[in-house]
Formats: structure tokens, C-alpha cells, sequence
């Protein structure tokens, strides 16, 4: 346990102190490309409206995305395009090195990219537990045993395996989102986006969302995370702001959260503890610049007295 | 209000009929339901409402809840009764003014309205017996074996285990609708029917609304999950027949071919 917990720090404190874009761009595998990419909606009235204006970005293989931004500017749109429920009007997107704009290639598209959406409600299909886990392999036309040992392992990993047999009407917010993470999960993806999938939780709820997905995310899933929550991407390998449909930030936490006043500006608050430390750094206190949690800070501080 | 609302009226017992496959139970309603109509005397009723005792006492189902479910319709039984005794030509048994009351009168409202009594009595055994979810299965595998229809069987279905589904869900929605517009001042007890009815709306257009808001999502979140209609997809539920299902058939065709031999015997006539 003691030595998970080194190797982990170790880890963190590596991915935060390096450069960590050249850490990424060398070692890690491409998931998914963005390339000049621009979305509008209402098309056919010109000028439409412009909800992602030539973005570029790239997903790679085992991270941890932070995508933040405003209501309306344009973070749900690109989430949507991940997995070609939208496609692009100008530029491309490549899942896998696959184009999302070629039919054939959806469904394998939507196997590696799994969805989770904001309302709870709206996306259990089924009124047993166990059934709507299984909603997504039944798509894809497994054998009945490999099911039940998808729907059992993936109900395992976000520990429902309880309430297999349960209508999810009955269940609290957090533990249908995490059903809904499951059924997401037994179609074995590389990659989970979650589109602001905590708004609608409680405290507790949000917790429970959040708990499971970095377990995944070190089981080797990669996660994108929406949200206008900053608090939820002090985890995050990295985050990008994202404002009128245009990149503005791009970096590690500790990096995105130093810029307090541009992130204001935009209508985002920064962690708490972290606004602590901006505002002490201003006083002249000296403190190193990848504090993100309370933990850290008491550290640090107890370091300099 | 709407907490207690059950769609299917589903009552959870161990019995041995609420263990048989949905298929079975949804067959052999059917194959009553036809030999019902065949039946044309006294006799015929007599076997069927000793079969549909049976079953109930296997069921275990309290014999209370198979009469709360012909409560709504004791109204279109009594005028079926009234009109076949008022309005069948026959010899006259006595006379009121018009009113002619006939032996043919007598025997086809009896017959009629016990016909009726059996038929909701016995499909509201079968959706005693069976949960919602197990119909749907049912009628899938069904619908999948009539001929011009078997395209539709996994849409039809989907679509009813959806609708299912979202019941509590809209009722849920329903109720907090109706909190919202009577915090605003909104009446919806007073005042005659027409005007309740019209006190509905502003429910009626903000459920809707989201009704179709959450249609769209549910169809974007099924699209992400690789839904793309019944081909190729398989279940992690499958109806299997079991020998209680055989037991049950042999049984069923036992009684209907008894329901059918009645005919042949001597009509009682009542008057």
C-alpha cells in the first residue's frame, strides 16, 4: 500500500514538475485527432451559429482531459463530435485513425469512444439495472455468456454489482450515473467522455462519480472530462479551456489555474485551495507552483515556517 | 398522487403460473379468449369459470384484486346486459309499457355478460401473473413469428420497454410540474370541467416539452451506445420453455378442446 501510494505521488509530482507536452507527445499513443475543426448549427440560415471555431486538439492514450468552459461555449458540441453524433462542417476528427465522417466506421467509433450525458434519466434505456448494462453489447451483437460476464464485470468495477436487479427510478443520482458509466464501460472503451455528467448530482453524488472515474482512468481508461467545475480537474493530466468556440488555455492544472484572472474572466473559478495559494504567492509568500490540494498546501506551508 | 400508479398491475407471489414462460401465459389467454367465443351455452361458461378458478388458486393471486380490475368496467357490462335483454326478439315473458322482456332476452344477456366476466377476469390474471418487462419479451418473441409483422417485432418492443421505462420517470415530472404552477397561484380544484380541463395546459405543454427533450437525449445516448435497430443484436435475456410450460400447454388444449365438446351438449335454457 505505502509503496502504490509513493509510486503514485512520484508519478503526479513527475507528470506536474516535467514539460509535461513533451512528455505526452513522445510517449503517448494518438486516440483521438481534431483537426481544423469548425461546427455550426442552423446551417442552412446563414450565418448560422459558430459553436467551435478551427479548434485543434488531440486525446491520447491513458490521460486524463480536463475540457472546461462556460455554458454556451461550445464544450458539449465538441464532446458530441468526439464520437460522431456530430459531424464537422469544416475539418476532420479521427478516432483511432479513423475518420468519424466515414459511416462504416461508427460503430467501431462509438465501441472506442464511450458516452456519459448530463441527465441520469435520459439515458438508461432499460428497467433493470443489469439490462440497461447490457443495452451496449447487445448492440454489438456478443454471445448471451460474454454478456452476463460483461455486465457483471463492469457493474463490479463501479461497484453496483448490488443492485443488478434493481429498477433504476429507485436508485440516487450518483449511483445511476454510475450505472450508466458501467454500460458505457462494458463495451470495453479506450476512452470515456464525460459530458458534465456530475451538473445534475448532489455533493455525495458528485463524489461517487468522481471517485470511480479516476479509479478507472489508473485501470488505463482514458477520460475526458466536461465540466464548468474546476474543482473536479485538479486530478486532470492536463486541461483545456475552451471560450466561444475557440482553445484559450491549454496545460496542466497547476499551470491553467495560475492564469486566476483570465480564468474569471471567463466566467471559471479556480479550486479553492489553489486560489488560497494564488492570493498568498501575491503576498509575496514563496510557495512552488503545483499546489492543488489541501494536503499540498499544508505541506508547503508547514515547509516555510 | 401519482406514487401508486401501476401500469400492468403486476402481483408478485412464488406462484407456479407467475414462473411460467410470458409466452405461455400470453398464448394460452389467447387461445381462451378465441374458445370463449365458441362457447354458445351455460356449460361452456361453467368449464371455463372452473378452469379460470383453478388457475387463480394457483396463482395465488387474492381473488379481491381479479374483481378491482372488472370495477371499470361493471358500466359497459350492464349495458351489454341491459341492451341484449331489452332489444332480442323471442316469446314475450312480460311487457312494461314498450319494455318487452323475452326468453331469448333472458338467456343471451346471461350469456353475454358472463362471456365478458370470464374474458377480463382471465387477461387480468395474465397481467397479475406477469411483470411488464416479461410481456414485452413475450409479445416480442410472438410478434416475431407472425408473418408480416415480424420487420416490426424488435421496434414495437423497444418502443413498449421504453414507454415503460419512462412511466415513472414522466410521473415523477408530472408531479413536480404541478407543484411548480400551484406555487405560482395556479388552481387546479375549483370550478366545473371545462374549466379543469383547461387548468390542465399549463401541465400538459411544459411535460411535453421535455418529454421531447428527453427523446432527443435518450436517442443520442443510444446512438453513442451502438444502437442501430434489431439486426444483429442479441439478448442477455432469452425466453427458454421449461417442462412446466409443456404441463401448461397440454393442459390449456385439454380444457379448450372440453370448452369446444360443451357445444354438443344440451343448451340450458334459464326461462
Amino acid at each position: 500500500m505505502l509503496r502504490w501510494q509513493y509510486s503514485n505521488w512520484w508519478r503526479r509530482t513527475l507528470k506536474r514538475a516535467f514539460a509535461y507536452n513533451l512528455f505526452y507527445k513522445i510517449t503517448m499513443d494518438k486516440l483521438i485527432e481534431v483537426k481544423n475543426v469548425t461546427f455550426m448549427y442552423d446551417e442552412e440560415n446563414e450565418p448560422g451559429i459558430k459553436a467551435l471555431d478551427n479548434i485543434n486538439l488531440e486525446i491520447y492514450k491513458g490521460e486524463f482531459l480536463g475540457i472546461a468552459g462556460r455554458n454556451g461555449s461550445g464544450k458539449s458540441t465538441l464532446a458530441k463530435l468526439l464520437n460522431g453524433l456530430h459531424l464537422p462542417n469544416r475539418g476532420d476528427v479521427f478516432v483511432m485513425g479513423q475518420n468519424t465522417k466515414d459511416e462504416n466506421k461508427l460503430l467501431d467509433i462509438r465501441k472506442t469512444v464511450g458516452m456519459v450525458f448530463q441527465n441520469p434519466d435520459n439515458q438508461m434505456v432499460a428497467t433493470i439495472v443489469e439490462e440497461d448494462v447490457a443495452f451496449g453489447p447487445e448492440n454489438l451483437g456478443l454471445p448471451r455468456e460474454k454478456l452476463r460476464q460483461l455486465v457483471d464485470e463492469s457493474l463490479k468495477a463501479v461497484g453496483m454489482e448490488k443492485f443488478k436487479d434493481k429498477k433504476p427510478h429507485k436508485l440516487s443520482g450518483g449511483q445511476k450515473q454510475r450505472v450508466a458509466i458501467a454500460g458505457v464501460l462494458a463495451m470495453h472503451p479506450d476512452l470515456i467522455v464525460l459530458d458534465e455528467a456530475t451538473a445534475m448530482l448532489d455533493p455525495s453524488g458528485r463524489k461517487e462519480v468522481l471517485a470511480t472515474v479516476k479509479r478507472l482512468n489508473q485501470e488505463g481508461v482514458s477520460i475526458v472530462m466536461i465540466t464548468h467545475y474546476m474543482e473536479e480537474l485538479t486530478e486532470a493530466n492536463r486541461i483545456i479551456v475552451i471560450d466561444e468556440g475557440k482553445c484559450v488555455l491549454e496545460g496542466p492544472p497547476c499551470e491553467v489555474f495560475r492564469k486566476q484572472e483570465l480564468l474569471e474572466q471567463m466566467r471559471l473559478g479556480v479550486p479553492e485551495i489553489v486560489e488560497i495559494s494564488n492570493a498568498l504567492r501575491r503576498e509575496g509568500v514563496k510557495l512552488s507552483n503545483n499546489i492543488l490540494t489541501m494536503d499540498e498546501l499544508v505541506d508547503e506551508l508547514c515547509r516555510l515556517a | 398522487m401519482f406514487k401508486d400508479i401501476t401500469i400492468g398491475q403486476y402481483y408478485p407471489t412464488d406462484s407456479i403460473i407467475h414462473k411460467l414462460d410470458p409466452r405461455t401465459k400470453i398464448n394460452s389467454t389467447l387461445l381462451y379468449i378465441i374458445f370463449l367465443f365458441v362457447v354458445n351455452n351455460l356449460w361452456g361458461y361453467m368449464a371455463a369459470f372452473v378452469f379460470l378458478a383453478f388457475v387463480v388458486t394457483l396463482s395465488k393471486v387474492p381473488v379481491k384484486y381479479i374483481l378491482k380490475g372488472l370495477k371499470p368496467l361493471v358500466i359497459i357490462i350492464t349495458l351489454t346486459v341491459l341492451l341484449n335483454m331489452l332489444w332480442t326478439p323471442g316469446n314475450v315473458i312480460f311487457q312494461v309499457w314498450i319494455i318487452k322482456i323475452t326468453d331469448m332476452g333472458i338467456n343471451n344477456a346471461v350469456n353475454m355478460g358472463l362471456r365478458l366476466i370470464l374474458l377480463i377476469s382471465g387477461t387480468s390474471i395474465m397481467t397479475l401473473t406477469t411483470s411488464t418487462l416479461d410481456l414485452t419479451d413475450g409479445l416480442e418473441a410472438d410478434i416475431k413469428k407472425v408473418p408480416l409483422v415480424k420487420r416490426i417485432a424488435h421496434e414495437l418492443s423497444m418502443m413498449m420497454s421504453i414507454a415503460l421505462r419512462f412511466i415513472p420517470t414522466l410521473t415523477e415530472e408530472t408531479e413536480r410540474i404541478m407543484k411548480a404552477q400551484k406555487s405560482r397561484g395556479a388552481d387546479f380544484e375549483s370550478g366545473n370541467v371545462i374549466a379543469r380541463a383547461k387548468s390542465l395546459i399549463p401541465i400538459l405543454v411544459p411535460l411535453f416539452v421535455s418529454a421531447f427533450q428527453r427523446a432527443n437525449e435518450l436517442a443520442m445516448a443510444m446512438e453513442s451506445r451502438c444502437y442501430h435497430g434489431g439486426e444483429n443484436r442479441t439478448r442477455l435475456k432469452q425466453l427458454k420453455y421449461k417442462k412446466r410450460d409443456a404441463w401448461a400447454y397440454i393442459l390449456v388444449f385439454a380444457v379448450m378442446a372440453a370448452l369446444t365438446a360443451t357445444r354438443f351438449l344440451p343448451a340450458v335454457n334459464l326461462v
